[in-house]
């Protein structure tokens, strides 16, 4: 990631795809301390199974983190103006979770260079988010 | 169904303190080793005022607000949260959010729809966030998915 990313940017570059580890139920207790939900079906399987889950499930901004970093990696945060994503499946404790993006639209809007990036997270068998970033080349 | 009353509910979500511990433990929940997001100096030699928040951690700020918080409406509206999941997020970016600052938010039920005859319900909300200036930092959106 250079400070010219934005500006040499072009409609189809492929930004470095990010791909993890296997979630584990470790990640998924630290994930509720530091983003302040709680909500039980991410950590107790006893609450999943009351709940007739077969098991705890990751949080769904999980992933939407992940992909913020695969964001964060290729261009400068500061220059990021919006985030938004589709949760299209439930992703579970061991699924490895793949980011991709790609830059799909430039745009010069009052004197603005405006990058648009579709991002999707998948894990190996499904896509789990889809979403878009917009970033303003400074 | 949930009550149409609700659109338009408008509620004071609370404030938060920006805190460096509790960045520092959502990035190594996530992953993120970048030192603007850990280290003082490195954030400030990149112009920030302290460590920065990464991009999606003000759903983090949201939920740690705690008042009004979105848990407890969904409660209120009758959602089961053992049935309900995350639909949709969304965030613009206006300034950035570092350790120190104080964020202030408001939430409002921007919409209530049903999908696949009724068995699905879906709560779209919009969250402005301001800091410790009165500036606007953030806005989330937000559409959760309840399960009959």
């Amino acid at each position: 990631m250079t400070a010219s990313t934005l500006q040499t940017a072009r409609v189809g570059d492929a930004l470095p795809q990010l791909a993890l580890d296997p979630i584990s139920r470790l990640t998924l207790a630290l994930y509720c301390g530091g983003s302040g939900d709680h909500n039980p079906v991410h950590v107790d399987s006893d609450y999943a199974r009351a709940h007739d889950l077969p098991d705890i499930f990751a949080h769904g901004m999980l992933s939407m983190g992940y992909l913020g970093r695969m964001l964060t990696d290729w261009a400068p945060q500061s220059a990021l103006r919006s985030f938004h994503v589709r949760f299209t499946a439930v992703t579970h404790v061991d699924d490895r979770v793949t980011c991709t993006g790609e830059v799909v639209d430039i745009s010069e809007t009052g004197g603005k260079r405006m990058v648009r990036v579709a991002v999707t997270a998948r894990t190996e068998a499904t896509v789990t988010l889809k979403g878009e970033a917009v970033f303003e080349a400074g | 169904m949930i009550d149409r009353r609700w659109i338009g509910h408008r509620m004071a979500v609370g404030s938060v303190l920006v805190e460096r511990g509790q960045i520092a433990l959502f990035c190594k929940a996530i992953g993120e080793t970048a030192p603007l997001h850990h280290d003082p100096d490195a954030a400030r030699a990149a112009g920030f005022r302290d460590v920065l928040a990464p991009p999606t951690f003000g759903m983090a700020l949201e939920m740690l607000a705690g008042k009004g918080d979105l848990y407890g409406v969904l409660a209120e509206m009758g959602v089961d949260l053992g049935r309900g999941v995350h639909g949709e997020q969304g965030f613009t970016y206006h300034a950035a959010i570092c350790a120190g600052d104080i964020i202030s938010f408001e939430r409002e039920v921007t919409d209530l729809a049903e999908k696949k005859g009724g068995e699905l319900e879906l709560i779209t909300t919009a969250t402005r966030g301001t800091n410790q200036e009165g500036e606007l930092v953030i806005e989330l959106h937000n559409v959760a998915v309840a399960r009959r």
